[in-house]
């Protein structure tokens, strides 16, 4: 997938002033994030469980050559085929292979964030393949032709009605005119219209949220089930996935699981979680013929080298750009790739490079929630801090930013000067809000100003204060 | 290079070595040959009482009867006061329940046509209310998903706490791992649409549990 996150600042812009994705953004706290709080204050162990979640994701990175051995083995000794992908590229001309082998015209798609990645969608059409989006919010955004704004909500950017209007627009030979007016009418809708993909498609691929070294079997959870018809109905069954996926065993991706519902949905488990081990056996009345399973390096061996291997830890559960402020205020799409919020500001700039993703880590108040929320502890505030210092390192700092430190640093480094720059100004705004105790107007700070009042500075500053203190101690 | 080597080469040299010692080779192999549960989560000693109370919270209705007799009865029952056709697509091994002519039951995989489905499950977990299903020649995993309504007989003697014994009866009871496991938790459901939660998108739109067998036996064993 191209990024396009040099755009951060523009499209920030744009999504604070586009209200159907503020009112959308608007729903969470009541929303997801207070599900979420729900269901781990019901399970007493959850901080527990974290500990043990962010160990179990360590163990299999440190040793991630030796599970992904035993992970392949497995998975051919059920008769599946593993490939290897160095980058993007390769894995889409697997995934090209196998459907040009497998003599697909349709292929349905579960969701998947390595797939996005890959862009296995667009790869496929160039070949004159269907590839249908069969998890409804990546259906409804195929239909848009647009990006997800969020890995586990991907429309959550649209409304009810805007879909409604896309169904109008493309369901139109299908369903005809029917009543769209509500969510289940849509939603049966989709049904209706994807039943007949599920049954249509040649090949079925899907993302894995683990991999399982003890048995060679990959997990997907979905709610909607589309991931199981995906994965069930046509004849080859293609999962594509990152190498960093793998645990050692189904105790491990058991107490991952617990973890992964809760923070993503705030469900305990979601409808569906499945296990696929190889195709289907000699004996087997349904499954697919074959089981192939594209493993993709993409940059992630290179993050297990240094300093951002904890960010290899993620099960993708978005908890951490629920709890951001910046992502609750622009939603996903002005982070420019497969990955927005906390999370992406991370990983983009690490896959697409600081020159293209710059702005992304600085996006970031560093109050710490998605820390205190990730289901594997990781220290995604750290984590932006040290991208931070690798881009000023390399040169990439903004110059306004480069320029306004220099002279901060400056004038901190002349103490005379320093007190004479801030007691004037404090001494003005003391005088200015002098009346109300507050101000209402602010030069320079417009945008800040504008949501809420900025309260009447003492007057003096600390340093102007400090020494009178000092003689009336004595 | 071939790709896979070219990975290979590269992940090893992230951890900082060209072949993985020794000790390490023997910890991981270890790890995956003696499979040990994590932290588990308390759970009340009852477990159905546990099980009834999660499959609802998720939209699955569970009925009781006391053995393979009532089934037949239990599922005309349920299908009248549905207002369903008595019809449905059931897992091979229910066959011999005798199914003429109260009710039309065909076995083997879904097609597009089967509005309900009757499968037997391998185990119930009670941390969540789930219903584990597995693949087979007796009953194929389409049952699961494709019919409109599912219907799962759980033998009150295969229903555990958690996921973890899930794993261990796997490894008991089959030679080798089945191609699905399913672990269903009520209907299938999306919120991807005004985020509101709407129950039946792809999946069935409903999950009705017949729990089959003694509860108070059960939990005794269990307290045992």
């Amino acid at each position: 997938m191209k990024p396009e996150s040099h755009a951060f600042k523009r499209r920030a812009a744009e999504a604070l002033r586009y209200q159907p994705l503020q009112d959308a953004l608007a729903q969470f706290e009541d929303g997801w994030v207070a599900k979420r709080r729900t269901v781990v204050e019901r399970l007493p162990e959850f901080e527990q469980l974290r500990a043990q979640g962010a160990a179990i994701r360590d163990e299999a990175l440190r040793n991630l050559d030796l599970y992904l051995e035993q992970y392949e083995s497995a998975v051919q000794r059920n008769g599946g085929q593993v490939h290897w992908a160095r980058d993007a590229g390769e894995a889409q001309e697997i995934v090209r292979r196998i459907c040009r082998e497998a003599g697909a015209r349709t292929v349905t798609r579960g969701k998947s964030m390595a797939g996005e990645e890959i862009g296995v969608t667009e790869a496929l059409q160039a070949d004159g393949i269907r590839v249908v989006d069969t998890d409804l919010g990546e259906y409804i955004i195929q239909l848009a032709e647009q990006r997800p704004s969020h890995i586990v909500f991907p429309c959550v950017h649209l409304t009810g009605r805007e879909v409604a209007e896309l169904f109008r627009r493309h369901h139109a030979g299908k369903t005809g005119e029917r009543d769209r007016s509500t969510v289940s009418a849509i939603v049966q809708e989709a049904r209706e219209v994807l039943r007949e993909e599920f049954f249509a498609a040649e090949v079925g691929i899907t993302g894995a949220n683990f991999l399982v070294a003890e048995t060679g079997s990959n997990f997907i959870v979905t709610n909607e089930g589309n991931g199981d018809l995906t994965c069930t109905l046509p004849r080859v069954h293609v999962v594509t996935t990152g190498i960093e996926r793998v645990v050692p065993t189904l105790e491990d991706a058991s107490t991952l699981l617990r973890l992964l519902g809760r923070s993503a949905t705030g469900q305990e488990i979601t409808a569906y979680t499945t296990l696929s081990t190889g195709p289907r056996r000699s004996d087997d009345p349904d499954g697919p013929d074959e089981y192939h399973v594209v493993l993709v390096d993409n940059g992630r061996s290179r993050m297990l080298a240094g300093e951002f291997r904890e960010m290899l830890r993620c099960i993708r559960c978005g908890a951490c750009m629920n709890h951001c402020p910046v992502y609750r205020s622009i939603g996903g799409h002005p982070y420019g790739w497969v990955y927005p919020g906390p999370m992406g500001a991370v990983l983009t700039p690490l896959h697409v490079g600081l020159k293209e993703a710059g702005d992304l880590p600085n996006a970031c108040t560093m109050n710490g929630h998605c820390a205190q929320v990730c289901p594997v502890q990781i220290p995604l505030p750290s984590l932006i801090r040290k991208l931070r210092g690798r881009q000023f390192a390399a040169g990439l700092t903004p110059r306004t930013t480069v320029l306004g430190l220099r002279a901060w640093a400056f004038t901190a480094r002349h103490p005379t000067l320093y007190h004479a720059l801030t007691r004037w100004p404090i001494a003005l705004l003391r005088r200015l809000g002098r009346r109300r105790g507050r101000l209402r107007r602010l030069p320079l700070a417009g945008g800040w100003i504008s949501q809420r009042d900025f309260p009447a500075p003492a007057g003096k500053t600390f340093f102007s204060q400090w020494p009178r203190r000092g003689e009336d101690e004595r | 290079m071939s790709a896979r080597e070219a990975v290979f080469t590269a992940v090893r040299t992230a951890l900082g070595r060209r072949q993985a010692p020794q000790e390490a080779r023997a910890a991981v192999a270890r790890r995956i040959a003696s499979p040990t549960p994590n932290l588990l989560p308390r759970l009340d000693a009852d477990l159905v009482a546990v099980f009834r109370v999660k499959a609802q919270a998720a939209s699955c209705t569970v009925d009781q009867i006391a053995g393979p007799d009532e089934i037949r009865g239990a599922v005309g029952r349920y299908l009248d006061e549905q207002g369903w056709p008595r019809r449905l697509r059931i897992a091979a091994e229910l066959a011999t329940l005798g199914w003429d002519p109260d009710i039309a039951a065909e076995a083997g995989a879904a097609d597009p046509a089967d509005a309900v489905s009757l499968v037997p499950a391998f185990a119930g977990i009670a941390e969540t209310g789930s219903l584990v299903l597995l693949s087979g020649p007796d009953h194929p995993t389409t049952l699961n998903f494709v019919p409109e309504h599912h219907i799962v007989i759980l033998p009150a003697n295969r229903l555990v706490g958690h996921q973890e014994d899930v794993w261990a009866l796997l490894r008991q009871e089959c030679q080798t791992m089945p191609r699905t496991v399913n672990i269903i938790t009520g209907p299938s459901r999306t919120a991807d649409v005004d985020q509101i939660v709407q129950i039946g998108v792809h999946g069935p739109k409903s999950v009705h549990c017949l729990l089959m067998g003694d509860e108070s036996g059960l939990a005794a064993d269990e307290r045992g």
